[in-house]
């Protein structure tokens, strides 16, 4: 959660694009439809190498291994979707805050000013991106971190157009200069 | 069953018990209440959307109770088939 100036607003947030999140559930799929067919294959060739005693029905044996691991592939996707939903960019209208969850128990922020953008970069790279529309923005600043980097956002070019409006809003609005006397 | 398997035998041999499902059992809920617990506190502290973060919770937790409760059901019903 961010902590707004007076006068500031949020115009918009934006997170990954919805494929991101797809890409590895379908890859957590396939991986766990390995896993189901190994564990069956595992106990149908396990007498060639070891005894399995099993007193009541093979199904239920099966039928168990299967909810296994369907519920540890359950978790993962969840761990997969809370990266995706805490790595998310606010944008408001002095400023572009980029929430990055770099891994569990572990959040970085950083800020960038509008005033220090001095250039705004979008890469869409390959057939997905093209197809779905999202891609790459990397902003350079003039600040200390001199590259600011969005990867596979949703819409690109509409959030650079409107950074490029905020930032010309943020610079024709008279700034507040407080004097101690 | 294929021929070309190699033919070894370890003479490893293992039972199939509902105690031994139990303990399985009871393995996977350690791991899944650890798992939930870090998920549920990363959702609370770093999550700002109320609405978001209860449907997240709702979903997760019943579609895993229901595969908890299907597993229990699962060893019981095996306990019963071997009386």
């Amino acid at each position: 959660m961010i902590q707004l100036n007076s006068d500031e607003i949020v115009v918009f947030e934006i997170r990954k694009h919805w494929f991101y999140i797809f890409w590895r559930a379908l890859a957590l799929l396939i991986v766990t439809a390995i896993i189901a067919g190994g564990v069956y294959l595992a106990v149908y060739f396990s007498s060639r190498y070891f005894q399995l005693n099993i007193g009541g029905s093979y199904e239920i044996i099966f039928a168990l291994g299967f909810l296994a691991v369907l519920l540890i592939a359950w978790m993962s996707f969840f761990a997969f979707w809370t990266k995706y939903y805490l790595d998310y960019w606010v944008v408001t209208n002095e400023r572009i805050v980029d929430v990055d969850l770099m891994g569990f128990f572990h959040q970085e922020t950083a800020v960038v000013r509008l005033d220090q953008i001095q250039d705004v970069t979008i890469r869409v790279n390959g057939f997905f991106q093209n197809i779905f529309g999202f891609g790459t923005i990397q902003i350079q600043t003039a600040g200390e971190s001199r590259e600011f980097i969005m990867p596979n956002i949703t819409n690109p070019e509409g959030v650079k157009e409107t950074i490029f409006r905020l930032q010309n809003e943020a610079m024709e609005k008279p700034k507040k200069v407080e004097i101690a006397v | 069953m294929s021929p070309y398997l190699p033919r070894i035998n370890w003479n490893l041999t293992v039972t199939v018990t509902p105690l031994l499902l139990w303990l399985v059992f009871g393995t996977i809920c350690v791991i899944y209440a650890v798992m939930s617990w870090i998920m549920v506190y990363h959702w609370d502290t770093f999550g700002y959307n109320v609405k978001h973060k209860l449907r997240v919770k709702l979903i997760y937790f019943v579609v895993s109770v229901i595969m908890l409760s299907a597993m229990a059901l699962l060893i019981w019903l095996y306990g019963a088939t071997l009386k």
